[in-house]
């Protein structure tokens, strides 16, 4: 057993210094690793010095090359000036040589100037000579103005003793023009005389003849030496005149003168000639009576005319005293002057019982006696009155609408006298005006009422569509409340707000419902002012959702200020109802833009009304023709046609005008109203 | 998380963009108003997700027919239509949209009937 130990001690021993060896061998392995990882290390780090010095050269390298280029560069740079200062240095040569040729140019030109100056001194020299005789001219002129001025003194003079010799000359001839006029005078007289349209005769202080012209024989018949020398009364005048035309005679040779006397004459072959007879008393230069002379007027067929007249006058005054309309006359006074039977039956007052009483006062009734004596004034003054229509009570107390003329009356030489009228009774006339106008209004107010009828039944249509919007929002909302009742989530406030809404909207509809009702009936409203926005608005009222549903965009456009118009505010609602059913049916079968503007505004014509409508505009052969009552261009059927003839009418009735024209890309119609304070 | 559905109702009545926008807001969507179509397709525009577009046909200026023409030409066929209108039936208003194709409400627009077209046409509310 302990060899086996000892064997085994050895054994153990050997393995430990195997262990030991082993142990070693690895320090020694460890220590050789060891020293590999620093050489490890110091090859890295000289790898890496080695990256850094490459780097570096890399750099340079990059340095050097940039010079290169630098230098490259410096250098072309260089060759470029090079290159420039040789073409400078050419462009100098060049210069100095044009700088020599000016030089000699210089010299050239200063030898010219030395000649030019020579001549210029010769000039001056010739200009002073030239001076001289100038001088010695203007003396010579001098001295020829003195003479021209002796000899034009000497002229004067000459004309003044011209001019004196011609009034003399003058004064001669006037001298004998006046003794020659005096001449031909004295020869005129005896002409004119002798053949003067009337018969002029002379007597003696004794009576005979001695003067005796042409017309005198001519009317007598007795030429003059037939009566030369005889006495005129006893020869030529009839017996029963012999007494007062002696007498005439026999005053005129006391100087007493007739005139306007008036007698028969018998023509030697008898037959009667009326004279009017001026006896003039002859007196000779001193002034002594030595005779008569008598300037007669052959006034027979005067006397026929006068005649005539009274019996043409007698002829007007049955006429008018028979007319068949009433004729009056009036003097300067008013006072009644004429009176003829027309105006005898009319009246019941008869020509005696008018005559000289004063129309005005007595026989117009009060109310009527300022206007028409005003009428009858102003012809009195030469203005006249046509168709002044006034009432006349008769006698018996009926009245008798009369229509009177009243015209100036002249006497012949043109002097006012008095105003004559003419009347016409026109009590029937108006009686049957009265009637034919109620008529009318009776058949205006109908058909009025037959459009707005037909107007309604569009609009029955037209309240369906307004009534659906209040109708709509009432079912949102209750069908909002009624699923938040079930739900629990109502509250109070929230159910007040909608039960709000809800009744104000039943409130819009009872209110299209109620306007609806108020325009069918028939409007027997007095004429009152009327605000045309809330009109146009109250159109739109009963219209607005009907036209919104056919797409049309509605603009209104209303002036801040606007008088009232007067008028029935359901016919003017009417109107406009009519001017917007027409432009929505002229935009039905449009493409593009559908648009109404409505205009209210003010200017200097009143009050404007304008809708405008995008439908195209109204073609030429139709808008002359399109208040026209019973006029459509839609189909039958459809439209009355009398929308717009009767919107017219409604218009002229309120004094104003509606007028279509077409503007941009349609209609527009313009409502122009008379504005009311 | 539940992303509410996104519906706009066009009509040029206020009180109709109201009472509708109420009861379907009650419902759980999401609702944007536009009193016109311009108004409508600038919501559109500005509004990413909208499912459905509520509209009435006959407004002033441009109708709905014209708003859906304009939304199927620029924005695809990503949003489903309801028309609605005061007349019986949709008569066709262009040439190009043939408006029998959409549903349909009648007016006046009963709520129950508004929120079940609705809930119809857009499948479920999620």
């Amino acid at each position: 057993m302990a060899k086996h130990t000892a064997e085994q001690g050895n054994q153990n021993e050997e393995k430990n210094k195997q262990v030991d060896e082993l142990v070693l061998a690895n320090e020694e392995k460890n220590k050789r690793a060891g020293e590999l990882v620093l050489a490890n290390k110091e090859k890295e780090k000289r790898a890496e010095e080695l990256v850094l010095a490459n780097k570096e050269l890399a750099f340079q390298n990059e340095e050097k090359d940039k010079r290169a280029d630098e230098l490259a560069l410096a250098n072309e740079e260089l060759a470029f000036q090079n290159e420039e200062k040789e073409k400078r240095a050419d462009e100098l040569a060049l210069a100095n040589e044009e700088l020599a040729f000016q030089n000699e140019e210089k010299e050239k030109r200063a030898d010219e100037l030395a000649l030019a100056n020579e001549e210029l001194a010769f000039q001056n020299e010739e200009k002073e000579k030239r001076a001289d005789e100038l001088a010695l001219a203007n003396e010579e002129l001098a001295f020829q103005n003195e003479e021209k001025d002796k000899r034009a003194d000497e002229l004067v003079l000459a004309n003044e003793e011209l001019a004196f010799q011609e009034e003399e000359k003058d004064k001669r001839a006037d001298e004998l023009v006046l003794a020659n006029k005096e001449l031909a005078f004295q020869k005129e007289l005896m002409q004119f005389i002798d053949t003067a349209n009337a018969p002029i005769f002379g007597i003696d202080a004794h009576g005979s003849i001695n003067e005796w012209n042409k017309q005198s024989e001519q009317i007598t018949g007795y030429t003059k030496t037939e009566v030369l020398g005889q006495d005129l009364v006893e020869n030529f005048i009839t017996d029963d005149y012999k007494v007062p035309v002696g007498e005439v005679l026999k005053k005129a040779l006391e100087g007493e003168e007739t005139a306007n006397y008036e007698f028969p004459l018998y023509t030697k072959s008898g037959k009667r000639v009326d004279v009017l007879l001026n006896s003039t008393t002859r007196r000779d230069a001193t002034g002594k009576i030595v005779g008569v002379v008598g300037v007669g007027q052959d006034i027979t067929e005067l006397n026929k005319v006068r005649l005539e007249q009274e019996s043409i006058a007698l002829d007007m005054t049955m006429l008018v005293d028979t007319a068949n309309a009433p004729i009056f006359g009036i003097d300067a006074h008013g006072s009644i002057n004429e009176w003829n039977k027309q105006s005898e039956q009319i009246t019941g007052y008869t020509k005696t019982e008018v005559l000289g009483q004063d129309l005005v006062e007595n026989f117009i009734t009060d109310d009527y006696k300022v206007p028409v004596g005003e009428v009858l004034k102003k012809a009195l003054e030469g203005e006249e009155t046509a168709n002044y229509e006034f009432p006349l009570y008769t006698k018996s107390g009926k009245r008798v609408d009369v229509l009177l003329n009243s015209t100036t009356r002249r006497d012949a030489t043109g002097k006012i006298v008095g105003v004559v009228g003419v009347g016409q009774d026109i009590t029937e006339l108006n009686k049957v005006r009265l009637e034919q106008e109620s008529e009318r209004k009776e058949a205006s107010a109908q058909i009025i009422q037959a459009s707005k009828l037909a107007t309604l039944g569009e609009m029955a249509t037209s309240v369906a569509h307004e009534l659906n919007q209040p109708l709509n929002v009432i079912r949102m909302a209750a069908g909002n409340c009624r699923r938040k009742i079930s739900d629990g989530t109502a509250d109070t406030e929230y159910l007040n707000n909608k039960m709000e809404r809800i009744e104000s909207q039943t409130a819009r509809a009872a209110a299209i419902i109620d306007h609806m009702r108020m325009f069918g009936r028939e409007a027997n409203e007095e004429l009152a002012p009327i605000n045309p926005r809330a009109v146009v608005t109250s159109a739109l009222d009963l219209m607005g959702e009907q036209l919104r549903l056919a797409g049309i965009e509605i603009v209104t456009e209303f002036s801040e200020d606007c008088s009232s118009i007067l008028g029935h505010s359901i016919q003017m609602e009417q109107v406009i109802l009519n001017l917007l059913t027409n432009a929505r049916d002229a935009m039905a079968k449009k493409e593009g833009e559908k648009k109404i503007t409505l205009r209210v505004f003010e200017d200097n014509k009143g009050v404007q009304i304008t809708a405008e409508d995008a439908g195209g505009g109204i073609p030429g052969d139709v808008l002359p023709r399109i208040f026209e009552p019973f006029y459509t261009t839609k189909e039958m059927g459809k439209g009355t046609g009398l929308g717009l003839s009767v919107s017219y009418g409604i218009i002229s009735d309120m004094k104003g005008t509606l007028v279509a024209d077409n503007i941009g890309g349609g209609a527009r119609f313009t409502i122009t109203l008379p504005c009311v304070s | 998380m539940t992303i509410s559905i996104k519906v706009l109702i066009v009509d040029d009545e206020e009180i109709i963009l109201e009472e509708a926008s109420e009861a379907l807001t009650d419902q759980g969507y999401e609702c944007f108003v536009a009193s016109g179509v311009k108004a409508a397709v600038e919501v559109i525009e500005t509004t990413p997700g909208i499912r459905l577009i509520l509209t009435d046909l006959r407004m002033p200026r441009e109708s709905g027919a014209d708003l859906i023409k304009m939304v199927e030409e620029n924005f695809g066929q990503d949003i489903k239509f309801i028309v609605m209108s005061g007349h019986a039936s949709p008569s066709i208003e262009t040439d190009d949209i043939d408006l029998e194709l959409y549903p349909f409400l009648r007016k006046p627009l009963d709520i129950d009937n508004l929120i079940g077209m609705v809930y119809s046409v857009l499948g479920n509310k999620e």
